[in-house]
């Protein structure tokens, strides 16, 4: 199929990266990542989250690097490395990838629900209905995906604030002594903040849509700031409010947090922030849902919005079965390890491909 | 050809259709002819049937000539032509049609020879001069009548201070109202006749070198690809060239104010005036318009920044209260704050109803008021209104339908919808609680804020002659901001809005209105 | 468009999620456990109702049972509730002494386990019985209310130092911490008392601090308090100090913590005659003794317990790399203390 370049009416300003690249981050991890990293790290794992944002930025880097020597999204990069039919096979995992990522997402949410407002709470309706919001959201362009993800960061921003009741009830001197563990146990901590971090790894997917795509790497740059400084904000607090061995038995970390916060209208807090945690998510499975179809269109050919059914069938055909916190687990870990390989180890892959197919291109030139 | 009748009013001129089976070169010829001939009377024998289609004939004094006046009398102000063009006509001298345009005192006059135009004319109101000796041409003259409303104060958008005057039904009258204000050459009028029954006037306005040639040429095309057969008010051109239809959210906004549209046009948005509508139309739109009122250009901006505030707050709480209140007893009872528990569990101790119904009811008894409030004549309207809402709350309370803090909560969301300065959007307000309600029923808080994610898709995916609904929110323009929720002094608004795109952005110099002087001097 | 209409008839065709209707539903406002008599059953308890008259007045109801577990417990009251039983607005539990002494971890756990139980549910021991503490009519606005707010303004402006649910099991899992909850006591079938505070090591209470250890423990415990004081002057003088603000800073070094505590108080009564400067200079370097005296007795009864409610080996863990908590306890039995108190009296009140 041949390059076709995206019609301006339905590309994106830069700074609006800032906001799909931050909201993609901020997804269901948020909820009950203290407690893993913890368990190797303990208390001084704020540590290894500052280190992990570290690393993230010199993938973005890369990934600008790779979008602006190829000029297009990672299907372009795969053909221009190893040929046609090879990278349009080679992007098939990634349609996988989405849509267990998707997958995982709203499993988790329901979860979540399920265990902490509506335990009747029908999985495969519920996911009905979401998908369908989804489907709404993906038929009306890129812009449109971009818009939810615009107001799922900006609407639920006020949540960071609730966190401050906790600092009443906390002691920061759980925190001390720092480095109190070796380096090894706060990289280990690092590697399982995977699942909780990824998310910018989909600029490499829709760098096409970008208008002026060089101005928007300042942008990128600064949502990864950004997130990893609300993540280990957020980390701070957790464990400055919980004890250690307490933070270890607590699966979501965050949802306790928030049965502290009392206000004069509202007794308990948690349940409002479980439902606008649906405004949260909902950019994460919108996003991927999008990049797995239009993977789908680039590789097969297929127009988008067949592709979009089918993803949505795939989920909706799986989420039944997923009945079990053990099986939710594995699922979990499962799609953490295929995104920590896909970031930390193919990117720099492909990013060294993509610079000596360069090198070679540019000789055979000569 | 029209044919002159010697005294007769009555048009009864039909030709033997003879059937010559021998010669059907000749038949056709013939029936030919009978049809142009049928043809050219058609206007005749409708208009004939009308009792206002009028005939005369009179005969100039001084040359003798006689001539017929063809009008209907309906239409026409018959001051003109008994003042103005049949004192001259009857008294100068004239002989040929060409004379007339001389001769009468009507700026209108016009001299044609073609036949299609009559019927288009008299009904018009132009009425039909012609001459015995004169068979191809004739003479129209412009002599419509105007029957116009006063000016008045606008209904819908009353202000307290500002100036009061609003658009009537007449299009001539509007676009005086309006030219007055920009009397500058770059306000151009463009006339469309749309409806194939009403054929009414719809006039686009707007300003030549500021306003973005696409919208203009959207517009434009879109106005001539209207067919319908009778427009009768701006709402149906709102209906009829809507980018979506099926929203409920309007995307073209109406206004009864001349000051108003005077202050779009100037910002580069395009005007659209129908005959026969006091609402003139404005385009493109974004949400944020809704919501605020042309008063606020009118008070301090600090003013004019908090009341917008409160008019979006309130709309927020007249969406959502109710469906709080529906998820908040209907599934989360932690939520509510342990003193006021024991007010709710009381009011609702004798309910038999379930938060929803009895939230719905009360809902629909609001609408009934409201449409019956609109329909009855204003003096029983008013008593049925005050007395049914009192007595009606009162007694439901009483009879244990429903609970007295529902009651009230329905009722400050009732008023709270009032505050939308835009008719078109309270209404929306109105519906939208409803599939908020009912999400509420279904899965409780999480339910609202699922029914808030596909309210806020279906805005994100609206436009507004293609430019996004939700400007300047989304996508977030800052610089746009300083008119929409808040509203900056007007030395701080010296750029037109971002998302119209238009030619000169720049509306005055900043530089030169803005002098910074020291303490001292 | 058509989306929508297939959204709405999906979402009517899904089941609806279990309604929990305010009126239709008893809502469990407070909770006593105690021992059970017979051996079978593990714990006794009482689950507090609230109804609510349509004249706005509250009725106390409860119901009591034996189990082994919660649950258990709140099956057993079910069966004899016309209405659903639920625990979200659970704001109150009691554990009777018997209980205490054995070991409170388990009812704890399941406190935590639960998504409904809030963070802020009060936690109390009592002298008598938990049940008889509950079964009371108490004030206007029903027991569980009455007791909450009893504790709630003693905590904000009186002796007791904060605590609730989350502060327990926090104390309960920090290594280097022992948890503490205040002691209630049933004076008549209309009032309930502050009685002290219980001690906890570990889960089992070991040891009650009466009333008047109530303030000194507080400017231990609480880094921040407010509390109330007598002192004692010469020729029989009392005075009565508000403490509106008060400090604490705990150094320790390996075997030794010195405490440094700095109170800001009013004088709020007086019986001598005029209140003279070298009178307030009097109260305070009486208060500074006596804080200094009792604030020593109370470290070094703890030290003999082998309890540590204060969280000195937490704070020591912060100083420390590698800190281990088994050497830690055999060197808290041989720490020795030293107490300093700086006391500063603001204003004595309207008049002198």
């Amino acid at each position: 199929m041949k390059e076709q370049p995206v019609p301006e009416r339905l590309q994106i300003s830069p700074f609006l990266v800032f906001y799909l690249v931050m909201s993609m981050q901020i997804g269901i991890g948020v909820l009950g990542y203290q407690r893993i990293i913890a368990m190797d790290a303990g208390y001084d794992a704020w540590i290894s989250i500052l280190f992990a944002g570290a690393c993230i930025h010199v993938i973005v880097w890369m990934i600008y690097k790779i979008g602006d020597t190829v000029g297009g999204d990672i299907v372009t990069a795969h053909k221009y490395v190893v040929g046609n039919f090879l990278g349009k096979a080679l992007c098939f995992i990634f349609i996988g990838y989405f849509i267990l990522y998707s997958l995982t997402v709203v499993r988790t949410f329901i979860e979540v629900i399920q265990v902490w407002m509506f335990p009747e709470l029908s999985t495969f309706w519920f996911s009905f209905g979401f998908m369908i919001l989804c489907v709404y959201i993906i038929f009306g362009g890129f812009r449109t995906v971009v818009g939810t993800a615009f107001f799922g960061l900006v609407l639920p921003a006020y949540l960071l604030l609730t966190f401050g009741w906790a600092i009443k009830f906390s002691n920061f001197y759980n925190l001390l002594p720092i480095w109190d563990h070796s380096i090894k146990e706060l990289l280990t901590a690092s590697y399982h903040m995977s699942l909780t971090f990824i998310g910018f790894e989909i600029i490499l997917f829709f760098y096409p849509f970008i208008k002026e795509p060089k101005k928007s790497q300042k942008w990128a740059h600064l949502a990864v700031l950004t997130t990893t400084l609300i993540y280990t904000i957020l980390a701070i607090i957790t464990f400055a409010y919980f004890s250690e061995d307490q933070l270890a038995k607590q699966i979501w970390a965050s949802l306790t947090m928030w049965k502290i916060v009392e206000m004069p209208f509202v007794e308990r807090f948690e349940y409002i922030g479980i439902a606008n945690w649906n405004l949260i998510i909902l950019p994460n499975v919108c996003i991927s849902i999008w990049i797995a179809s239009r993977l789908i269109k680039r590789v097969f050919n297929i127009r988008q919005k067949v592709g979009v059914f089918f993803v949505v069938a795939a989920v909706l055909s799986v989420i039944h079965f997923l009945d079990t916190r053990e099986k939710i687990n594995m699922l979990n870990n499962y799609v953490g390890k295929m995104g920590f390989a896909f970031t930390f180890l193919y990117i720099p892959l492909l990013f060294a491909a993509v610079m000596i197919a360069k090198k070679l291109k540019k000789g055979k030139k000569k | 050809m029209p044919s002159i009748h010697k005294f007769s009013k009555t048009g009864n001129n039909k030709r033997n259709a003879e059937n010559d089976g021998d010669f059907p070169m000749r038949n056709w010829l013939k029936n030919k002819r009978i049809k142009e001939d049928i043809q050219h009377k058609d206007w005749e024998k409708s208009l004939i049937k009308s009792k206002d289609f009028k005939k005369i004939f009179y005969y100039n004094q001084k040359t003798n000539v006689r001539f017929g006046l063809t009008f209907m009398a309906t239409l026409i102000d018959e001051n003109i032509i008994q003042d103005g063009v049949l004192p001259n006509l009857l008294e100068e001298e004239f002989r040929e049609i060409e004379d007339i345009k001389q001769l009468v005192p009507v700026a209108d006059v016009q001299i044609c020879d073609d036949p299609s135009l009559i019927e288009q004319k008299l009904l018009n109101g132009y009425v039909m001069l012609t001459i015995e000796t004169e068979l191809k041409h004739f003479g129209f003259i412009a002599a419509q009548k105007e029957i116009v409303r006063g000016l008045s104060q606008p209904e819908v958008e009353f202000s307290v201070i500002g100036p009061k005057e609003a658009f009537v039904e007449s299009m001539g009258q509007n676009l005086n109202l309006i030219r007055k204000r920009l009397p500058v050459k770059e306000l151009i009028i463009e006339e469309f006749k749309l409806g194939s029954l009403s054929k009414t006037a719809v006039a686009m306005l707007y300003m030549e070198d500021i306003t973005n040639e696409d919208n203009v040429n959207t517009v434009r095309q879109r106005l001539t690809n209207v067919k319908f057969d009778a427009i009768t008010d701006s709402s149906y051109i709102v209906q009829l060239i809507s980018d979506n239809s099926n929203s409920p959210f309007p995307q073209l906004l109406d206004t009864e104010r001349p000051d108003r549209v005077a202050g779009i046009l100037a910002e580069g948005k395009i005007a659209i005036v129908v005959d026969g509508s006091p609402h003139v139309l404005i385009t493109p739109t974004t949400l944020v318009e809704f919501f605020s009122s042309f008063e606020d250009y009118f008070l301090n901006w600090i003013l004019s920044s908090f009341f917008r505030l409160i008019r979006l707050f309130a709309v927020a709480f007249s969406i959502l209260i109710t469906p709080i209140y529906v998820a908040t007893l209907s599934y989360h009872y932690e939520l509510i704050p342990k003193d006021l528990l024991s007010t709710l569990i009381t009011s609702r101790r004798e309910i038999p109803l379930p938060p929803i119904l009895e939230a719905l009811f009360l809902e629909l008894t609001i609408e009934l008021l409201r449409e019956a409030g609109a329909r009855l004549p204003t003096k029983v309207g008013q008593t049925i209104g005050i007395v049914g809402g009192i007595v009606i709350g009162t007694a439901s309370v009483e009879a244990g339908l429903t609970s007295n803090v529902l009651l009230i909560i329905v009722a400050l969301a009732a008023l709270a919808s009032f505050t939308t300065p835009v008719y078109r959007m309270g209404n929306t307000i109105r519906l939208l609680r409803f599939p908020f309600l009912f999400f509420a029923e279904l899965w409780g808080l999480l339910g609202i804020v699922f029914c808030f994610c596909v309210l806020l898709t279906h805005l994100i995916r609206l436009t507004s002659l293609g430019r996004p609904f939700l400007e300047p929110l989304y996508p977030p323009r800052v610089m746009d901001m300083k008119d929409a929720l808040i509203r900056l002094p007007f030395e701080k608004q010296s750029k037109r809005p971002i998302f119209l795109r238009t030619k000169n952005p720049i509306r005055f110099s900043r530089k030169k209105a803005k002098e910074k002087k020291d303490i001292d001097e | 468009m058509k989306k929508l209409i297939l959204l709405c008839l999906v979402l009517l065709l899904s089941g609806c999620v279990d309604k929990e209707i305010l009126d239709d539903i008893n809502i469990e406002v407070g909770v006593g456990y105690d021992l059970a008599d017979d051996l079978k059953d593990k714990y006794r308890g009482t689950v507090l109702f609230q109804e609510f008259q349509p004249d706005k007045s509250v009725i106390n109801r409860t119901f009591s049972g034996s189990g082994k577990l919660r649950q258990d417990l709140l099956l057993e009251v079910t069966k004899q509730s016309s209405e659903p039983v639920v625990t979200g607005g659970l704001k109150l539990a009691v554990f009777g002494p018997e209980l205490s002494k054995k070991g409170i971890y388990d009812l704890v756990d399941s406190f935590q386990r639960d998504a409904s139980i809030g963070a802020r549910v009060f936690v109390a021991t009592s002298e008598g019985k938990a049940e008889d503490m509950l079964n009371g009519e108490y004030g206007t606005r029903g027991n569980s209310t009455y007791i909450y707010n009893l504790i709630q303004h003693n905590i904000e402006h009186r002796d007791i130092p904060k605590t609730n649910l989350h502060i327990l099991a926090n104390d309960y899992y920090q290594e280097g911490k022992d948890p503490f909850l205040p002691r209630l006591k049933k004076l008549d079938d209309d009032k309930v008392e502050i009685a002290g505070i219980s001690l906890f090591s570990k889960d089992r209470e070991v040891e009650v601090l009466p009333v008047k250890d109530m303030f000194f423990f507080k400017l231990l415990v609480d880094k921040y308090s407010e509390g109330n004081f007598d002192v004692k002057l010469k020729k029989d003088e009392l005075a009565a100090v508000k403490s509106l603000r008060s400090k604490h800073k705990i150094k320790i070094t390996d075997h030794h913590a010195s405490i440094t505590i700095n109170i800001e108080g009013i004088i709020r009564e007086y019986t001598g005659d005029k209140l003279a400067s070298e009178v307030v200079g009097a109260v305070q370097k009486n208060l500074e003794k006596k804080v200094e005296k009792e604030c020593l007795r109370l470290l070094k009864q703890f030290q003999e317990l082998g309890i540590d409610p204060i969280g000195l080996g937490q704070m020591k863990k912060s100083k420390h790399r590698n800190f281990d908590f088994k050497k830690w306890e055999d060197d808290y039995k041989t720490l020795s203390f030293d107490v300093k108190c700086n006391v500063t009296i603001e204003e004595t009140g309207v008049i002198e």
